[in-house]
């Protein structure tokens, strides 16, 4: 197997190229993820990207569990993806409403 | 039935407490029984059975596992066992010692010589100790074995109606142990609350522990540290090695209940004890218990120990994985230590800033955590991540 694999990700317009590295004990490869709570990053329409550690914010769907995994305004390129766009207007850059 | 004491049995009767004893150990009492020096005589006897009549009735001779009902001071474990005068005793007792320190096959070799011995006693502690010791090695098959054997040996024994309450209440302990801590199917047994008092102290503590963790993983998490607190606060003597497994069972109680200060003191609490004589297993096997706790407060100050439980945490779920073959959902098989603490914290309602403070680590690492531990196990929902280690 690789050590390391690259998986291009395509949402909204934007492609965010993440790199992969083999964990042996439990065969998975594992994504080396930016920090989008530290470096916000925008599609070109202004959708943020998200991952299932950000806690939710005022307008998610599913408020029980705290986080943005369980929201359905996350969009995933798969099903299986732990990032993904907020699809929520009040969050998009430069016309949202969330301060 | 009830039960009183040789004194009581010669004031009801109108004779000296010489003339119960010596009919008691003739056995013209039935049902009579005798716990260390002092006899039990049922309230229902009126008068002695004739000299030709009487019967031979069982009484106990020894307690199991030695060390675990022990009182000795912490630190001294070794010096204490060495003071043992029966040889039998001091054996199970060096194995109780080896498994708690973390030596599995030492433990093991030793405790194996009783187990088809006569003495029910060093029976049933060979065959727990060997149990135990055998899902650390690895040898699920022999883990297995010991287990049946405990198992029909307790059958046998609770059909046995003239048999003491004593030994009838250390056989509903040992189900306790197969059926609460090992997942085991044992046999139907009474409730072990109505057994405890025939217990001597220290193995009566470490039943508390087994209720304890009962109400706990019934998450009644009041109630364990009810009888956690209540078990420390009744003792007369101090046992060290009870008082971990209650101490440990209170910590997790604690952090389910996000009380941090107080699992905090009650880790700190069992590892003092423990520390003294190297007593890390425990800690190993209550690792997932234990939310974290480990991390927290022994990582940086006891680097050496902490990393004997991290390989006594990894041999432990290996054993446990291979004991219970299970396939799917089996976190503790796939994440390591410290991912299973912070997988267990996330899906509990802890937010990573709350897990980062907990372990001392920075809220990206904790995240970076959180997203391996969803790859790792292939999902992307948090209500999976609950689902998956609630199963």
């Amino acid at each position: 197997m690789e050590k390391t694999i690259k998986k291009a990700y395509n949402l909204d317009g934007d492609f965010l190229e993440i790199t992969f590295h083999l964990d042996e004990p439990s065969g998975k490869y594992l994504g080396d993820y930016p920090d989008f709570s530290e470096n916000p990053r925008y599609t070109p329409n202004g959708r943020p990207w998200i991952d299932v550690t950000i806690d939710d914010c005022p307008y998610a769907t599913n408020r029980e569990y705290h986080d943005c995994s369980t929201c359905d305004y996350m969009k995933r390129e798969n099903k299986t993806d732990v990032i993904g766009i907020c699809m929520n207007e009040n969050l998009k850059k430069n016309g949202g409403k969330l301060k | 039935m009830e039960y009183e004491s040789a004194r009581e049995a010669a004031e009801r009767l109108g004779c000296t407490v010489r003339a119960i004893q010596k009919w008691a150990k003739d056995g013209r009492l039935p049902g009579a029984y005798m716990t260390g020096q002092m006899w039990f005589i049922p309230k229902d006897i009126k008068e002695p059975l004739k000299a030709k009549s009487a019967v031979q009735t069982p009484t106990i001779k020894r307690y199991h596992l030695p060390l675990l009902r022990s009182s000795f001071e912490p630190g001294k474990a070794k010096e204490f066992i060495d003071g043992i005068t029966d040889e039998d005793d001091r054996n199970i007792a060096l194995s109780e010692y080896y498994y708690y320190t973390g030596n599995a096959e030492k433990s093991a070799q030793i405790a194996e010589r009783y187990i088809y011995s006569e003495d029910e006693s060093l029976r049933y502690s060979a065959n727990v100790m060997c149990t135990f010791a055998n899902i650390f090695r690895g040898h699920i098959h022999l883990a297995t074995f010991f287990s049946e054997l405990v198992s029909k040996d307790l059958e046998k024994g609770l059909q046995n109606k003239n048999a003491p309450k004593e030994l009838h209440s250390i056989g509903i302990l040992t189900a306790y142990i197969g059926k609460i801590l090992l997942n085991v199917p044992v046999p139907d047994v009474p409730p072990l609350e109505e057994y405890l008092h025939y217990l001597p102290q220290g193995i009566r503590i470490y039943g508390c522990y087994i209720l304890a963790y009962r109400a706990y993983k019934e998450e009644n998490y009041n109630k364990a540290i009810g009888i956690c607190e209540t078990a420390l606060a009744v003792c007369n003597s101090f046992y060290p090695i009870s008082s971990i497994y209650v101490l440990i069972v209170a910590a997790a109680s604690y952090m389910r209940l996000k009380n941090k200060e107080l699992a905090k003191k009650h880790f700190t609490a069992a590892w003092d004890i423990a520390k003294k004589d190297g007593f890390v297993k425990l800690f190993g096997i209550h690792h997932n218990l234990l939310q974290g706790l480990t991390e927290q407060c022994l990582k940086h100050d006891y680097p050496a120990d902490y990393k004997k439980i991290q390989r006594i945490v990894k041999e432990f779920n290996d054993g446990w994985y291979r004991l219970h073959k299970t396939e799917e959902n089996d976190y503790s098989h796939t994440l390591s230590p410290i991912e299973v603490s912070i997988a267990l914290l996330y899906s509990r309602d802890w937010y990573a800033k709350e897990i980062s403070a907990h372990l001392g680590l920075k809220e990206n690492t904790i995240k970076k955590y959180i997203s391996n531990i969803f790859e790792k196990l292939g999902i992307s929902k948090k209500d999976e991540l609950c689902e998956y280690l609630n199963n």
